[in-house]
């Protein structure tokens, strides 16, 4: 479930998902966040197993994705989620939709195998992170000027040692948050979360920015 | 010669800066809500002047030096556009209250100039009273939807009438 550390080659897309993936499923109200592992074949099966509760659970699924042009797109039976991506950008990610809710999706790629660590590091890695620096944003002065409000969700990877790497902008809903959100973003920090030794691997997270004006009356 | 000469470089070289001078005060005072009138009437043109380059005391003297002198032969237009003036020299020097009451007789003689509600706008932001402001700016927008000074006011409002809030959700 882990992925080696990878400098981003700005150059190279997806355009055929084959491989496998670590994914952050964000904005489901009742679930929270969750993480899978998306395995996609090349004859268009897709295998994801969930992680839940601080372990890997054998809650793996074989379901048919499709691609039509540049659209990718599967139905997942189980939390009954329809999810979709455009390829051809620099990360897998999209978003996915049930009949009243929708959220996101991001995944970094996975370089190695799933099932070659011990209990102990698949148990580190299925915690949390913990946040040691949680950087904020200031609001930029020429939105509140002008009443803009937005949102940005940015996904990345965290090294072992809690380094934030490759951000990725998921959604960025006006120009202006762009660079304090990033800014923020690469100011923070999280604790290591595996020993020193296994510094080369990196796990997928994103973080969601919400700008809000408040107006007070006078 | 030589020296006749090089007189004369020098005084075309400082009529060039008294120039660039005047340009660039004029230039830095374009976002004060003031309006350029007087024709016709020095005091009025000498007053509008003042308020232009930041003399307010000075303006609002001749301004209304210039309103007495012309108080029986003035049009309504050129008077509200006085007070207008001294409105706007009353609220950029700091006295709001009174800068208000200008901007009342100024609209009260025509209710259809753009510049005296921005004169207004601006002196009720000055007592941090938004929601007149806010009123006043809306019918200067109406009157003048291309008024750079009525975005910039706008600017300056929303950012005391609006706190900023920023929720950051980590999905992991």
């Amino acid at each position: 479930m882990l992925s080696k550390v990878y400098a981003q080659e700005f150059d190279s897309r997806v355009d055929r998902p084959i491989g496998q993936w670590n994914c952050v499923l964000y904005g489901n109200p009742m679930i929270g966040d969750e993480r899978s592992f998306f395995s996609f074949g090349a004859n268009n099966i897709l295998r994801i197993t969930r992680t839940i509760e601080g372990a890997i659970s054998s809650n793996s699924v074989d379901l048919s994705y499709e691609i039509e042009g540049n659209n990718l797109s599967f139905y997942d039976t189980i939390s009954g989620r329809t999810f979709n991506a455009t390829l051809g950008g620099r990360t897998l990610s999209g978003e996915w939709r049930t009949r009243t809710q929708q959220g996101g999706w991001w995944c970094s790629p996975a370089g190695v195998d799933e099932g070659i660590f011990s209990d102990a590091v698949i148990e580190t890695y299925g915690r949390r992170l913990d946040v040691e620096v949680m950087a904020s944003p200031s609001y930029p002065v020429q939105a509140i000027r002008e009443v803009t409000q937005g949102r940005v969700v940015i996904c990345f990877e965290v090294t072992t040692l809690g380094e934030i790497i490759n951000p990725n902008f998921i959604e960025v809903s006006d120009e202006v948050f762009r660079a304090p959100s990033l800014d923020a973003l690469v100011r923070s920090k999280y604790r290591s979360w595996l020993p020193m030794t296994e510094d080369e691997f990196t796990r997928p997270a994103c973080r969601s920015f919400i700008y809000r004006l408040d107006y007070v009356y006078r | 010669m030589r020296l006749f000469r090089f007189i004369n470089i020098c005084r075309q070289y400082l009529s060039f800066l008294l120039f660039f001078f005047v340009c660039s005060q004029l230039m830095a005072q374009q976002n004060t809500p003031s309006t350029i009138i007087g024709v016709g009437n020095e005091y009025l043109s000498a007053g509008s002047f003042a308020v232009s380059i930041g003399q307010y005391e000075e303006g609002i003297r001749l301004t209304e030096l210039g309103l007495q002198q012309g108080s029986l032969n003035m049009t309504d237009t050129y008077r509200a556009s006085a007070l207008s003036n001294l409105c706007a020299a009353y609220a950029a020097k700091g006295d709001a209250v009174t800068a208000i009451q200008r901007c009342n007789e100024s609209i009260f003689l025509v209710s259809n100039n753009w510049r005296a509600y921005i004169n207004r706008a601006y002196s009720y932001y000055s007592l941090n009273e938004l929601v007149e402001a806010r009123f006043d700016l809306d019918a200067a927008n109406a009157l003048n939807p291309d008024s750079r000074q009525a975005v910039q006011l706008r600017g300056m409002i929303n950012e005391q009438a609006y706190r900023p809030r920023i929720i950051m959700e980590d999905h992991q």
